[in-house]
C-alpha cells in the first residue's frame, strides 16, 4: 500500500459496521440471545431446586452463569466466523486490494464483534436486573422485615459485573482472532480458542501449584502454563455480588487493567500474525 | 519460511511472557481478594469435577446450580450405599459451593451416621460378623472423617455455632468424647445467634461428667439472660434444671437463685 494512505478510525468503523450488520443477520447471535435471556427470566422456576442459598442469590448466580457461558461461546464462535467468512469467501482479497491496512481489518473485525458482544451484554444483563428487580420487589411485599434496610441487591455491582464481563468476552474474541490469523479453517480456530479459554479458567491452579511438583519438567511446564496464559478467573467477580456484597473497587479496577492489558496484547498479535499470512 | 515461523513464535512467546509479568503486577491485589472468595479448587477437584462431566457448568458461572446438582447427585449415591461416590460427591459439592451450610452439614452425617453402618454391614455381609474392636475402629474413622469436614466448613463458616454443635454431636455420640463435647458446646452456645438449646446441651454434658456444680452456675447464668417471652428459649425448663441441682445439693432455701420476672 501507498506510503501516502494514512492509518484510518473510520475505515475501522465501516468495516466494523459492516461486521456488527452480519452477526446480527447470523441466526447464532440471536439463538444465544434468546437462550441467555430466557434462562434468566426462567430462573425463578428453578427455586425449588436450590438446596442452601437464598432465592435471590440463586437468581444472581443463575444469571451471571447464563451471561458467562454463552457470552464466552458468543465470543468464541462470532470472532472466528465472520473472519473467515471474509477469507472464505473471498471478500477479504477485495477489500485489502483497495487501500485498507490488514491492521485495520483486524481492528475493523474486531470492533464489530466487541459492538455485538455489547450488545448481548446489555440485554442480558439488562434481563437479570429487571428479573431481580421484579422478584425482590414481590419478596419485599411478603416479608418487609428481611428488607428493613433497602433493598438487599447491589444492582450497580450487577452492572459492574456485565461490564467487566464484556471486557473479558472482547479479550476472547481477540485471542480468537489470534488463532484465526494463522489458521486455515474456522472449525480448527473455534476449537483451539475454546481450549485456550479452557486453559485460562484454569491458569490459577498452575500458578498455585508450580512449586510444590515433584519432578523438574512438570514444574516447568506448570510455571510456562501460569507465565504464558492469562488468568480468566480474574473476572470472576460474581461470587461476592451473590453473596449479596457489593463489587470491591480494587477487584473492578485491577480486574479492568487486567482484561486491558491482554486486551490490547492480543490484538497486536492478531494483527502482527495476520500481516504475515497469505490470503 | 520456517525460520519466519520460528521467530514470530518467540515473538508472540516473549511477548506473552511479558504480558504474564505485568498482567501479575497490575491483578495482583484483585487477584487477593478474589482468591479468598473462590471455591478452593485443587487439582485433583478439577479431575472429580472433569470425571462428573460439571467443569463447563464451574468455568461457566453456574456454581450454586453446580452444586446443586452435585447435591441431588450425592444423595442419589447415599441411596444406593455407594461409599465411594457418596464421599467424593459431598467433596465436591462442599468445594464447588461452600456456602450452604446444608452440604456441610448433611454431608458429615452421612459420613458420621450412615458410613460405619454400610461399611460395617458390607464386612459382615462378606462372612462372620465383624468383632467389636474393628467395628469401634470404623466408627472412630468415619467419626473423625466427618469432624474434618466440619472443620474445613469452619475455615468458610468461621462463626457459625451449628458447626460446632453438629461437631460436638459426633464427638459425644460416636467417639464417646463428652469432655470434648462440653467445650464444644459452650463455644456455640457463647456465639452471637446460637440457638438456645446449645446451652442446654452443654449443662446436660457436664451433668453426665459428674461436674454438677459447674453444671448449675453455667445454668443459672444462661437463664438470667434467656428471653422469659421466647418459647424457643424453654426458661421454664432451664429453671426446672437449676432447682433439681439445688435440691441435689441442699441448697437453704433463702441461697437459691431467685429469677427475674
Amino acid at each position: 500500500m501507498s506510503a501516502s494512505v494514512r492509518f484510518s478510525p473510520a475505515r475501522i468503523a465501516v468495516i466494523a459496521e459492516l461486521t456488527v450488520l452480519e452477526a446480527v443477520r447470523q441466526r447464532l447471535f440471536g439463538a444465544l440471545l434468546v437462550l441467555a435471556a430466557g434462562m434468566i427470566a426462567g430462573a425463578q422456576l428453578l427455586r425449588e431446586f436450590n438446596f442452601g442459598s437464598s432465592e435471590l442469590k440463586f437468581i444472581t448466580d443463575f444469571g451471571f452463569g447464563a451471561v458467562t457461558l454463552f457470552g464466552t461461546i458468543l465470543a468464541v464462535v462470532t470472532a472466528a466466523q465472520l473472519f473467515f467468512a471474509e477469507i472464505e469467501n473471498r471478500t477479504a482479497l477485495t477489500l485489502l486490494a483497495k487501500p485498507v491496512f490488514r491492521a485495520e481489518f483486524v481492528l475493523g473485525k474486531f470492533a464489530g464483534v466487541a459492538v455485538v458482544l455489547a450488545l448481548f451484554v446489555v440485554v442480558t444483563t439488562g434481563a437479570l436486573v429487571t428479573v431481580l428487580w421484579m422478584r425482590e420487589g414481590a419478596l419485599m411485599e411478603v416479608a418487609p422485615e428481611a428488607f428493613e434496610r433497602g433493598r438487599l441487591v447491589h444492582y450497580g455491582s450487577v452492572v459492574a459485573f456485565g461490564a467487566l464481563q464484556w471486557l473479558k468476552f472482547a479479550a476472547i474474541a481477540a485471542l480468537t482472532l489470534v488463532v484465526a490469523s494463522f489458521a486455515n479453517t474456522n472449525l480448527y480456530s473455534v476449537v483451539i480458542s475454546f481450549l485456550i479459554v479452557l486453559i485460562c479458567h484454569l491458569q490459577y491452579l498452575a500458578q498455585e501449584s508450580w512449586q510444590k511438583l515433584g519432578s523438574g519438567l512438570a514444574r516447568g511446564a506448570a510455571l510456562l502454563l501460569a507465565s504464558v496464559f492469562p488468568n480468566f478467573q480474574m473476572f470472576s467477580v460474581g461470587d461476592r455480588i451473590a453473596a449479596g456484597q457489593p463489587i470491591d473497587p480494587a477487584v473492578l479496577g485491577g480486574s479492568a487493567a487486567y482484561g486491558g492489558l491482554y486486551l490490547a496484547v492480543f490484538l497486536a498479535l492478531a494483527i502482527h500474525l495476520f500481516r504475515r499470512r497469505e490470503i | 519460511m520456517i525460520r519466519s515461523g520460528t521467530s514470530s513464535a518467540l515473538l508472540i512467546l516473549l511477548v506473552l511472557l511479558a504480558a504474564g509479568r505485568i498482567g501479575a503486577r497490575l491483578g495482583a491485589g484483585a487477584w487477593e481478594i478474589l482468591r479468598r472468595d473462590m471455591p478452593v479448587l485443587t487439582a485433583s477437584d478439577v479431575e472429580v469435577a472433569a470425571g462428573e462431566g460439571i467443569m463447563v457448568g464451574l468455568l461457566g458461572g453456574f456454581r450454586a446450580v453446580t452444586a446443586d446438582f452435585v447435591w441431588v447427585r450425592t444423595n442419589a449415591t447415599w441411596e444406593e450405599r455407594d461409599l465411594p461416590a457418596t464421599q467424593t460427591l459431598i467433596k465436591l459439592a462442599t468445594t464447588v459451593d461452600s456456602r450452604p451450610l446444608v452440604f456441610w452439614i448433611n454431608g458429615s452425617r452421612m459420613i458420621a451416621y450412615d458410613m460405619p453402618v454400610w461399611r460395617i454391614d458390607a464386612a459382615s455381609a462378606a462372612g462372620a460378623g465383624l468383632p467389636a474392636v474393628v467395628q469401634g475402629r470404623i466408627v472412630a474413622e468415619q467419626a473423625h472423617a466427618a469432624i474434618a469436614l466440619l472443620e474445613r466448613a469452619r475455615i468458610h463458616h468461621p462463626d457459625e455455632p451449628l458447626l460446632l454443635i453438629e461437631i460436638g454431636n459426633i464427638r459425644a455420640r460416636k467417639l464417646g468424647d463428652l469432655a470434648g463435647a462440653a467445650a464444644l458446646y459452650r463455644e456455640a452456645a457463647l456465639m452471637p445467634g446460637a440457638p438456645y438449646y446449645a446451652a442446654r446441651i452443654h449443662a446436660e454434658m457436664l451433668k453426665q461428667l459428674g461436674r454438677h456444680h459447674e453444671a448449675l452456675e453455667w445454668l443459672v447464668a444462661v437463664h438470667r439472660d434467656l428471653p422469659r417471652d421466647d418459647p424457643m428459649a424453654m426458661a421454664e425448663v432451664v429453671l426446672e434444671r437449676i432447682r433439681e441441682l439445688e435440691e441435689r445439693f441442699e441448697v437453704p432455701a433463702s441461697q437459691r437463685y431467685l429469677p427475674t420476672p
